[in-house]
């Protein structure tokens, strides 16, 4: 049994088996079902108090605050270690690719702990950092590195995997027209990745913003220092559940607003 | 001299010498995987010869192996500019900038850089694309741009990588005129397994087989006495190697074909005859009372060429009209005589 279905683009029918629109609906349904659920829990008569009490705006901001800084860590890291992983070969490449990509499948509290041993007080460089008078344990920086670490990798998968698409053969031209490497990364290599450049970004922004659980591990949950919006959600969510929900929803409005301008803004470039 | 290379990349088994004189045009002719595109790449330096020189203008861009202190001047620091199968036009960049980007890669300011771009736009007629995207123009329109674009550079060495291989065929005389017009006083390398290119394009052709040199010499003369099978059919002619017997060529299959050699030939020594398929008659049988040369054969293939028909058989083309070939009733596997006067068969010294 087939169904006809018209693809948006070129109008042309692919015959698609009927059965599969079964489990796409249950999927689709398992998506969208909480989060109506949740909209259905909000007291919007209060809605407005809630989400503007000093301790919301506090970790909002931080959140925002935070969540940008990491984007802005991760590009400047993540875009040479995407290059580098998708330009060259070298021994042990394929073991750098999956040890990069190890905070995507681990649970984010292993990631806070692995954090924590590294530069927490009696971490690894714990002592070296308190030396040089650093301490980044329980500080915003810390959000910032616990946010780092795990959403580094999605600026890296989405930027090597444009990368490899994009080929080399724009930047042998370049080359081979007198550019010398920078410029061909620059003016060629770059702005032909730039839709995987601005893809990675927003997912790192969106996993920075959600990160729940290599933050309280590493950094702890101080109001308006590392209390991001999450953690408030889970905070609130034992003393005044419908602040959790209305802050929840704060945090579903952020999260499809980022990645809504950015959808339109590649829609139309 | 103007090039002076010498390379050998093992795992692709090339090994060749090719040199490239002042102002000077030489095609790169062979059949798919006898080195062509790898000695292109050598050259414009995005592949590493195993060993070898390549040297430009008395600079040595590339030694390797033995001898000297190893040499390898990356690629945006040759002069060596290359014009590829596709245009490759940058995307992003609009066709003024595309052009404009070499020479600002070489430190022009920007206003120059784009007159300059302006000029060679205007030079292959392109001029008013100059503010189009590359996605907006034709695919001869493209090759065009990036024709202007590889010049713009001023290049020392033009690499051309079959330019016109993937450009409609009726656009492909007008971009040849072109080549041909910015080719003139410029030393280039053209590779191609087009004869038209090789014609009109190159003052001297070298032909690789299994990376190696086969054959080389100017234009004219390998296209008229070509020595190796694959100059012989780019050329459009029958080639029989062997051994000369009189003013006759005996091949290691067994062939006879008599001819007229031009000088004299000594008995035994590699000799090659070579002839056109509109030269050659099929028969069923043996004609009678003819002084022609008479080989037999089997059909094995059977195109439209031109307004005739090419008929080929394991050694031999023919060319021959649709009615002969109604009349004669062939088909792959029908065994033929193909029968040609030894006065269109050219006799030669391999």
């Amino acid at each position: 049994m087939t169904t006809g279905v018209t693809t948006r683009h070129t109008g042309q029918r692919l015959g698609l088996p009927a059965w599969v629109f079964v489990p796409a609906a249950v999927g689709a349904l398992f998506v969208v079902l909480p989060l109506v659920a949740m909209l259905t829990r909000v007291e919007w008569r209060h809605f407005g108090d809630l989400v503007t009490s000093e301790s919301s705006i506090a970790a909002l901001e931080l959140s925002l605050r935070t969540a940008t800084a990491t984007t802005v860590l991760c590009v400047v890291f993540g875009v040479p270690m995407a290059v580098v992983l998708a330009r060259t070969s070298f021994r042990g490449q394929g073991i750098a690719r999956s040890f990069v990509l190890l905070p995507l499948v681990l649970p984010p509290v292993v990631c806070g702990i692995a954090l924590l041993y590294t530069f927490g007080r009696l971490g690894l460089l714990g002592h070296t950092l308190e030396v040089l008078g650093i301490q980044v344990a329980f500080s915003t920086t810390a959000v910032v590195m616990a946010q780092t670490f795990v959403a580094l990798p999605f600026l890296v998968v989405s930027l090597d995997g444009a990368l490899r698409t994009a080929g080399t053969r724009y930047e042998a031209v370049a080359a081979t027209l007198g550019a010398r490497p920078t410029r061909v990364f620059l003016r060629v290599t770059l702005p032909l990745v730039l839709p995987g450049l601005a893809s990675g970004a927003v997912l790192s922004f969106a996993r920075a913003l959600g990160e729940f659980g290599a933050t309280i591990t590493f950094a702890g949950s101080l109001q308006g220092v590392t209390r991001t919006l999450p953690l408030e959600v889970y905070l609130q969510r034992e003393t005044d559940p419908q602040a959790a929900v209305a802050l929840s929803l704060l945090l579903v409005a952020v999260a499809t607003l980022v990645i809504g301008l950015t959808r339109t803004s590649r829609v139309a470039p | 001299m103007s090039l002076r290379a010498e390379l050998q990349v093992r795992h692709r088994d090339v090994a060749l010498a090719l040199d490239v004189g002042a102002g000077e045009t030489v095609a790169l002719l062979g059949p798919n995987g006898s080195g062509k595109s790898t000695t292109v790449s050598v050259l414009a330096g995005t592949l590493q010869a195993d060993a070898g020189e390549v040297e430009l203008d008395g600079r040595t861009l590339v030694r390797a192996g033995a001898g000297g202190p190893h040499v390898w001047v990356p690629p945006h620091d040759r002069g060596v500019a290359v014009l590829a199968q596709e245009p490759l036009l940058f995307p992003h960049l609009s066709v003024l900038d595309n052009v404009a980007f070499g020479p600002r890669s070489s430190g022009m300011p920007r206003g120059r850089a784009r007159e300059h771009a302006r000029h060679w736009l205007a030079e292959v007629g392109v001029a008013e694309f100059a503010a189009r995207r590359p996605r907006e123009l034709s695919g001869g329109q493209a090759q065009r741009v990036a024709i202007a674009r590889a010049l713009a550079t001023e290049p020392r060495l033009l690499l051309l990588d079959e330019p016109l291989s993937a450009i409609d065929v009726a656009l492909a005389p007008s971009l040849r005129q072109l080549l041909r017009r910015v080719l003139r006083e410029r030393a280039a390398v053209v590779v191609t397994h087009d004869v038209l290119d090789a014609a009109l394009l190159a003052d001297r052709v070298v032909v690789l087989d299994h990376g190696r040199v086969v054959e080389h010499g100017p234009t004219s003369q390998v296209l008229a006495r070509p020595t190796s099978d694959f100059a012989a059919r780019i050329a459009g002619l029958n080639l029989v190697r062997g051994r000369a017997q009189g003013q006759s060529v005996v091949s290691d299959s067994g062939l006879v074909v008599a001819g007229l050699a031009d000088e004299p030939l000594s008995d035994g020594l590699g000799a090659i005859a070579v002839f056109s398929p509109s030269a050659v008659g099929v028969y069923r049988d043996v004609p009678h009372g003819s002084p022609r040369n008479a080989i037999r054969g089997v059909v094995t293939d059977i195109e439209p060429h031109g307004h005739q028909v090419r008929v080929r058989t394991e050694y031999l083309a023919a060319d021959i009209t649709p009615a002969a070939l109604a009349e004669l009733d062939l088909a792959p596997g029908t065994p033929v005589v193909l029968s040609v006067k030894a006065s269109e068969v050219a006799v030669y010294a391999a």
